[in-house]
């Protein structure tokens, strides 16, 4: 057995396809895995709820239970560099795309190319997961395949770099010893170095009431963007393999869930800490009810850089604890909503476009101007 | 004192029983059956009940509080719950539906199925070991069997069960000890699919129950004790479907064309050598009712339908059971 610390582990993620379109996306495992992805930390995992006995035979002792149900989840947290790509790309960028479901673009040959994330209602992506556990030649290759983020954070903080936390529900997972057996992936040849990271020092931020028509830059320490998609991932139910293109009935597996649909209305809340009290501004705004809509970019120069647009943020709490001789900071919590004032977008609030201005119509988008010159998903 | 866990039942029919019991107080051997080794069933819970009618004075007679009562008809029945093992269901079947059939399919593997009969004319002996005592039904009945399968909980039967009496004191059933049965595989949740017409859809639960409509009452013959239950009222099959996703509007289709379908639902468990355990549900005639898709909030839309089993035409049973596993006789034994 060789190195199987996770000092020496790696992570790439691959795309499965939309499987609000084709079920198939679900069970099919990708056919490569293109993004590695820097995790800190991954938890691919396949348990099955035992059955046990249930019938009356006058023995205390339990009999041998079968395999049940199968939950098949992930946890993911890693870093979210700036896209980097030699054949390959290192990025966590198509975590966040499958999880919003909508993937444009805009380009023309003067412009870098921009990448458009934005919140879908109907599709659901599917990815595979695969992971290495010590070594490439040594280590153990598992890989979660239908994985499917249910709910994402992004996160940053002045002194760290920008992060990204995602859960997962998934169809199934592979492990494959690689001293024994053939790994079905080739994680290591994916670049791991190379890249630039998205720093919280190179963060702006910036918020302001849609009725004024502008946003100005606020000074925040941290922020958190969490995103609950509210989808349906704990429905079992026996085979239904009568068209395998058949998007709206594909199902063979009786132990693994039906997949994924939408079971509810998402939440999306955005919370910042602001390091300074020196305005009531956000407590006006919350007493206000103020409609408010803002941005939030990290760049490296003016053709690399994240940006995430929130066209619909709602004060919930301006919170400004006394606790103690320090300076006093405040803790604001938001909640973003769909864009319900279209004509009324501020030009900063939009996406690039060469100037046009596409407003975003969901809770939030995210531009991505970076080495990646295709759509993600 | 005992516990549930404890405790074990069994289950003989007998087709060859002289005749109904009639002499509730000489707690005779009539009427019932040597309990064993094939006999054992997967029972979960059970509520049968020893209830009488009393008659008080109903004369005034210089008093407020009654002087005495005379004890008029003992019924004695309740539900009880079995698991789904693909052995040890048959003889519980057979009582139940009524017509029963069985063939050899190779050395040692056999295919039973059941169907609704005209009569049902069979009663079956039920122990149940409760460690403080060996309780002993003779006589018994089935007067409704309702079949639940869930993709969480798997498939559960409740039998409604009419006993003529009940005792404590066998000298037939002495001792649990030799129950048994002839396979105690599961049937697992996940060996199952559903079909409805010939086509796989998914499904998360389903629902059957059986009415047989018995006449549970008392006679000038049978004294305190109830006269044989026999079919007063026609055999009624109903059940409900619930999907897994709202998909199509396919349902509200053949409801509104009154429609009849075909619907099986077929666990298939372990290889024996030959054959593979089998527990398989059909309504050959099921009519469409009540097709459902309730907006109940902002959730997924559930998405259901229930039903009810005919005849049909042909004169066909409403439903119709058939169990493949290593039991060797035909309804009892």
């Amino acid at each position: 057995m060789g190195n199987r610390s996770g000092a020496v582990s790696q992570a790439a993620v691959g795309l499965q396809g939309d499987i609000s379109s084709n079920l198939s996306n679900f069970t099919t495992e990708a056919t490569s895995l293109t993004d590695r992805i820097l995790i800190d930390s991954g938890n691919p995992n396949k348990s099955y709820d035992p059955i046990q006995e249930e019938a009356l035979t006058g023995n205390v002792g339990r009999g041998t239970p079968v395999n049940g149900l199968a939950e098949t989840t992930d946890s993911v947290e890693g870093k979210m560099p700036y896209t980097y790509k030699d054949t390959d790309f290192i990025s966590s960028d198509m975590i966040l795309a499958a999880a919003m479901g909508g993937n444009t673009s805009y380009s023309d040959t003067d412009t870098p190319f921009y990448n458009q994330l934005t919140i879908s209602d109907l599709e659901i992506y599917a990815l595979t997961l695969g992971y290495i556990y010590g070594t490439a030649n040594s280590g153990v290759e598992k890989y979660m395949t239908g994985a499917v983020p249910e709910s994402v954070e992004i996160s940053c903080s002045l002194d760290g770099k920008l992060t990204i936390s995602a859960d997962f529900v998934g169809y199934d997972v592979v492990t494959n010893d690689i001293n024994t057996s053939t790994a079905n992936y080739s994680i290591d040849s994916i670049p791991n170095i190379g890249h630039t990271n998205a720093l919280g020092q190179q963060m702006v931020f910036q918020i302001g009431e849609v009725s004024s028509g502008s946003v100005e830059q606020y000074k925040v320490s941290e922020f958190t963007l969490s995103y609950e998609r509210q989808l349906d991932t704990d429905t079992y139910a026996t085979p239904d393999g009568s068209n395998e293109e058949d998007p709206e009935t594909y199902h063979t597996d009786s132990q693994s869930i039906v997949a994924p649909v939408v079971d509810g209305r998402r939440d999306v809340s955005l919370d910042f800490e602001i390091p300074r009290y020196e305005s009531t501004q956000f407590e006006i705004w919350d007493e206000n009810s103020t409609e408010l809509c803002g941005t939030i970019k990290i760049s490296v120069g003016s053709e690399t850089y994240k940006k995430i647009i929130m066209p619909n943020i709602y004060i919930e709490n301006a919170d400004v604890p006394l606790d103690g001789p320090d300076s006093i900071t405040q803790s604001v919590s938001a909640i973003l909503g769909r864009n319900e004032n279209l004509g009324s977008s501020i030009k900063e609030v939009t996406f690039t476009d060469g100037g046009a201005g596409t407003a975003v119509q969901n809770e939030f988008g995210v531009e991505l101007v970076d080495d990646r010159t295709s759509t993600i998903l | 004192m005992s516990s549930g866990v404890l405790s074990k039942s069994a289950l003989r029919l007998g087709g060859n029983l002289s005749h109904y019991p009639d002499n509730q107080t000489y707690l005779s051997n009539e009427d019932e059956l040597q309990l064993g080794e094939y006999d054992l069933i997967p029972l979960t819970t059970e509520s049968i009940s020893e209830d009488a009618d009393y008659s008080g004075a109903e004369t005034i007679n210089e008093g407020y509080s009654l002087a005495t009562q005379d004890k008029l008809t003992t019924r004695v029945s309740g539900n009880m719950n079995v698991w789904g093992w693909y052995g040890g269901l048959d003889q519980l079947l057979s009582a139940s539906l009524g017509e029963y059939n069985t063939s050899e399919l190779t050395t040692g593997e056999y295919e039973h199925i059941y169907t609704i009969d005209d009569e049902l004319t069979d009663r079956f002996t039920l122990g149940i070991d409760k460690k403080t005592e060996l309780f002993v039904y003779r006589g018994c009945k089935v007067n409704s069997l309702g079949i639940d399968f869930s993709i969480e909980n798997g498939i559960e039967l409740q039998a409604n069960v009419q006993a003529f009496d009940v005792t404590r004191d066998s000298s037939t059933n002495t001792s649990s000890d030799s129950w048994d049965v002839v396979s105690r595989d599961k049937i697992i949740e996940h060996q199952g699919e559903f079909y409805l017409d010939g086509s796989n859809i998914k499904i998360v639960d389903f629902t059957i129950d059986i009415g047989n409509g018995l006449d549970y009452t008392t006679t000038i013959q049978s004294g305190e004790g109830v006269s044989e239950p026999l079919r007063n009222d026609m055999v009624t099959v109903e059940g409900e479907i619930t999907f897994a996703r709202f998909e199509d509007t396919g349902l509200f289709s053949d409801f509104y064309n009154g429609k009849v379908s075909d619907l099986k639902l077929e666990f298939v468990g372990p290889n024996m050598g030959s054959n593979d355990k089998k527990f398989v549900i059909n309504i050959p005639y099921a009519k469409h009712k009540s097709p459902r898709a309730p907006v109940t909030g902002e959730s997924k839309i559930p998405y259901s339908f229930s039903f009810t089993g005919l005849r049909g035409t042909s004169l066909s049973s409403p439903v119709k059971v058939t169990t493949i596993n290593e039991y060797p006789y035909n309804g009892g034994r």
